[in-house]
């Protein structure tokens, strides 16, 4: 985790440095910041799923479990040391593009709210999901699945856009309501309804995986 | 010290597949039980059901007279432990696993450790992958008896170790119960450390507890009885745990679990001459409780 947070910083610091002296045009910083708070949102649950199982293959994970602390609170400590993790990795990335924004006017600003909050809103779903099915599984190869299961899932509707009846058919029940979609969606409003969604169902996963984490019969 | 058992597990049952771990027994304040049993006879797994770490089928545990389901906290903030295999952080420096646990516990004793720590040459500063298994113990020791717990789950505690430590271990073991008492539930296969500092005995065979006692009445009631006849004898085999006649020679070899001078009387009876009487080592007397039923 402290390696790519050393090298993320790293980028972030190259980026603001070419941002401020060679005066780069703002989608620059804008695509970095992006490409940054995305990957870092799945990433950091998943490098803190790969040390839970690290820690349950050698053992050590029981003396946690031995230690006074109640299962809930082991189990939400887990989580958010993972949207921790996911913030402090998209940090240095938003804070070039935020740095930028300023340095080049404001009209990156609002763009830069929704990646935010796209970024903030990944990290809690992915974060509860993959910390959740880390905890309540043992085998690396189950987690393995369903993390990948999990990240393939949102390309489903893409895939079935492919198909040219469904697109056809979708084209015609969207199209009369496509610019109040629009709007919606890049309006605060939309955007805090869609943060809003997914932050209700990373509770949602979170209330499910702690019932299953304090009901399980083994923790060995 | 306090009427109220440091540990009471009533008619607890684990299974896992085939095999079934069933105990009921009582650890009073202050008292030391040892529960001796060969590999695979449930000692870790009865140590896990204590610190939650697996859940019983059935069966009751309380601590200080409080359930463990109810309140497994304040329970193990009492309760000091050695997991089987010293199962520390490895990637974490020696002193950081023990700052890290000084926050889960009241009563953490720093100078105690640091002085443990003085003792057994321990550098804190060293990661746990880097301690040889020797020092992992004793970072162990230190983590389980740090907080000056009331009661100490102790998996066995000196296996792997060379001899010079495991008599650190028992001496600061002694140490310690001298200094605050704590109640100790101390698992092994190996007799001489049970032996050291139990008070009572529990020997554990496939997941069956088979005799609770303690040790002065072990070696209080189990005698070997040699002497000599010249035809098999006939006894009370519940008076016996052994009988072995050597018709060629017309040697008799006895071992009771009940041992009274009545005994030797019933014997004169039966035609055993040149009696002679020995005590059995805990060891001895393990190998016999042992022994699978003929």
């Amino acid at each position: 985790m402290l390696v790519l947070i050393g090298v993320f910083s790293a980028f972030a610091g190259v980026m603001v440095t070419l941002t401020f002296t060679y005066e780069l045009p703002l989608w620059y910083p804008l695509l970095f910041s992006a490409v940054a708070s995305l990957g870092a949102g799945f990433i950091a649950p998943v490098v803190m799923a790969v040390v839970i199982q690290r820690e349950k293959a050698e053992g050590s994970f029981q003396l946690l479990c031995a230690l006074p602390i109640s299962k809930e609170r082991l189990f939400f400590g887990t989580v958010l040391a993972a949207v921790v993790g996911s913030l402090v990795l998209w940090l240095p990335g938003y804070a070039v593009a935020v740095l930028a924004s300023i340095s080049q006017g404001v009209g990156g600003i609002p763009l830069l709210i929704t990646l935010g909050m796209i970024a903030l809103s990944l990290s809690c779903v992915s974060a509860s999901f993959v910390v959740t099915i880390a905890l309540n599984t043992s085998s690396p190869t189950a987690l393995a699945y369903v993390i990948a299961l999990f990240f393939a899932l949102p390309q489903l509707p893409a895939m079935l856009l492919l198909s040219e009846r469904i697109e056809e058919k979708l084209h015609a029940l969207l199209e009369p309501h496509l610019w109040t979609i629009m709007n919606l969606v890049l309006s605060i409003r939309g955007q805090l309804l869609v943060a809003g969604g997914l932050l209700l169902f990373s509770l949602l996963i979170l209330f499910a995986g702690v019932q299953l984490f304090s009901s399980k019969r083994s923790y060995v | 010290m306090s009427e109220t058992p440091a540990l009471e597990i009533e008619q607890m049952e684990k299974r896992y597949g085939g095999f079934s771990l069933r105990v009921n027994v009582t650890v009073r304040s202050g008292e030391v039980l040892g529960v001796v049993g060969p590999n695979g006879s449930g000692k870790t797994t009865l140590i896990r059901c204590l610190l939650g770490l697996v859940k019983p089928e059935r069966g009751r545990i309380r601590f200080f007279g409080l359930d463990l389901e109810r309140h497994e906290v304040a329970i193990k903030r009492r309760v000091g432990f050695i997991l089987e295999g010293d199962p520390l952080f490895r990637r974490v420096r020696a002193g950081d696993v023990l700052r890290f646990c000084a926050g889960f516990y009241p009563h953490w004793d720093w100078d105690m450790i640091r002085s443990w720590m003085h003792q057994f040459q321990l550098d804190g500063s060293k990661e746990v992958a880097e301690l040889s298994k020797g020092m992992r113990a004793q970072l162990g020791l230190i983590l389980a008896f740090g907080s000056r717990p009331d009661l100490l789950l102790l998996d066995e505690p000196t296996a792997g170790l060379d001899p010079g430590t495991r008599r650190r271990f028992v001496e600061l073991a002694r140490g310690a119960l001298a200094d605050f008492g704590p109640a100790i539930l101390l698992t092994s296969h190996i007799m001489a450390d049970v032996e050291d500092l139990a008070d009572r005995i529990a020997f554990l065979r496939q997941g069956e507890l088979l005799l609770v006692e303690s040790k002065e009445r072990l070696c209080q009631n189990w005698r070997r009885i040699r002497g000599r006849c010249r035809a098999r004898p006939r006894l009370d085999s519940n008076e016996w745990v052994a009988i072995e006649y050597e018709a060629i020679c017309g040697e008799i070899h006895l071992v009771t679990s009940c041992w009274q001078e009545g005994l030797l009387d019933r014997l004169w009876e039966a035609g055993v001459t040149e009696v002679t009487v020995q005590r059995l080592s805990l060891e001895e007397i393990y190998s016999y409780v042992m022994r699978p039923p003929s």
